[in-house]
């Protein structure tokens, strides 16, 4: 064993036991509200518009609950999805002050014929948790989120400079996996896990 | 960009506290700059070229706040190093003497050999988080190198 695995060997064992999330968050928590991200919002906006809003949470529609941890601008709150296994879903979560908030939706896909297709539990998952772009005070802000044991983090870049003839392109990498992202400015964006899709081959409006 | 705090925390609590704790020598003191420094993060709307940036930027913020903690009044080291020890579990018992051999340097020697064999830092890399020249560095680590051998004698190879 060489120096550097020896010393890495010995201070491995030192390690804090403090839970500085609650510490550094706790005087956010006294005066903001925790609110869904715009991107997320704007999800399940969308959501909505392909699928059949107006399911009630709590309804016994025979679904599937799930529950998840988010993690929005430091706030840290548990969410209870429930799908009712038709491409509906309806997303609750308690903000800091115990108010409860409430979000319905849906998707739908269509197979070869034309024929709906209720959106999966993970489809609609994915959906929810995509990446995103948000353009304010002149600024491009991609938001994404990545996934760890069942919390869903939040992260922003600000991707305003790297726009050339109004494309720009970005590499996430989540696990040891890359996600080419292809933005094209206020025309959404497109991914995908073998290449950068060219800017024709999608939202060609 | 700017990664989120919490992802930050989890993945940085530990190498920031061993940093801190190396100036320190105080677990108290240590969790202190450690927290300060998560939310110098959270709070400072400051943007980063990549991960490895962030990284770097928290290092530096825990090297100077742990150094003010140490110069500070209130500078509680309640328990120090050698207690702390104690506690520790290491994986082959001889750590423990190097984990001594360290603690008992003096502090400008063991952050340079902390970013050094811990976290894989080069010289350049060293000198640039720590804002100072390489040269410096270098001698610093050399002398640190000669603290351990003559401390470890056999137990530490020749460099």
């Amino acid at each position: 064993m060489n120096n550097k695995d020896r010393y890495k060997r010995t201070f491995s064992s030192v390690h804090t036991s403090m839970d500085y999330s609650k510490e550094v968050f706790e005087m956010n928590n006294k005066s903001k509200r925790i609110h869904l991200s715009r991107p997320l919002a704007a999800c399940l906006v969308a959501c909505l518009l392909l699928g059949t809003a107006g399911i009630c949470y709590g309804n016994d529609v025979g679904g599937i609950q799930r529950q998840l941890q988010l993690w929005i601008d430091g706030d840290q709150t548990a969410a209870v999805i429930e799908f009712n296994g038709a491409g509906e879903y309806a997303l609750s979560y308690k903000d800091s002050d115990g108010n409860l908030y409430s979000e319905t939706g849906g998707g739908v896909k269509f197979d070869k014929d034309g024929n709906e297709i209720p959106a999966t539990e993970e489809e609609l998952l994915r959906q929810m948790f995509y990446p995103d772009v948000e353009y304010e005070d002149g600024k491009a802000i991609l938001y994404y989120y990545n996934q760890v044991e069942g919390n869903y983090y939040k992260h922003s870049l600000d991707i305003t400079d790297l726009f050339v003839d109004d494309v720009c392109y970005i590499t996430l990498t989540q696990e040891g996996k890359p996600m080419y992202i292809t933005v094209k400015y206020q025309k959404g964006l497109a991914t995908n896990t073998r290449r950068y899709l060219n800017p024709s081959e999608f939202n060609n409006y | 960009m700017k990664l989120s705090t919490e992802w930050v925390i989890q993945k940085y609590k530990d190498v920031l506290f061993r940093i801190a704790y190396n100036i320190c020598q105080s677990e108290s003191d240590a969790d202190d700059a450690v927290q300060e420094c998560f939310i110098k993060y959270h709070t400072q709307n400051k943007e980063f070229d990549n991960e490895e940036h962030i990284k770097a930027w928290l290092i530096r913020v825990t090297i100077n706040l742990s150094k003010n903690m140490v110069s500070s009044f209130w500078h509680r080291n309640t328990v120090n190093w050698e207690e702390y020890m104690q506690n520790m579990t290491f994986e082959d018992p001889h750590d423990s003497e190097l984990f001594k051999a360290v603690m008992q340097m003096p502090q400008k020697y063991r952050i340079p050999i902390h970013l050094f064999y811990y976290e894989d830092y080069s010289i350049k890399e060293i000198a640039e988080i720590i804002k100072c020249p390489e040269n410096t560095v270098k001698s610093q680590l050399d002398r640190g190198r000669k603290l351990l051998k003559q401390a470890l004698k056999e137990e530490w190879e020749d460099e």
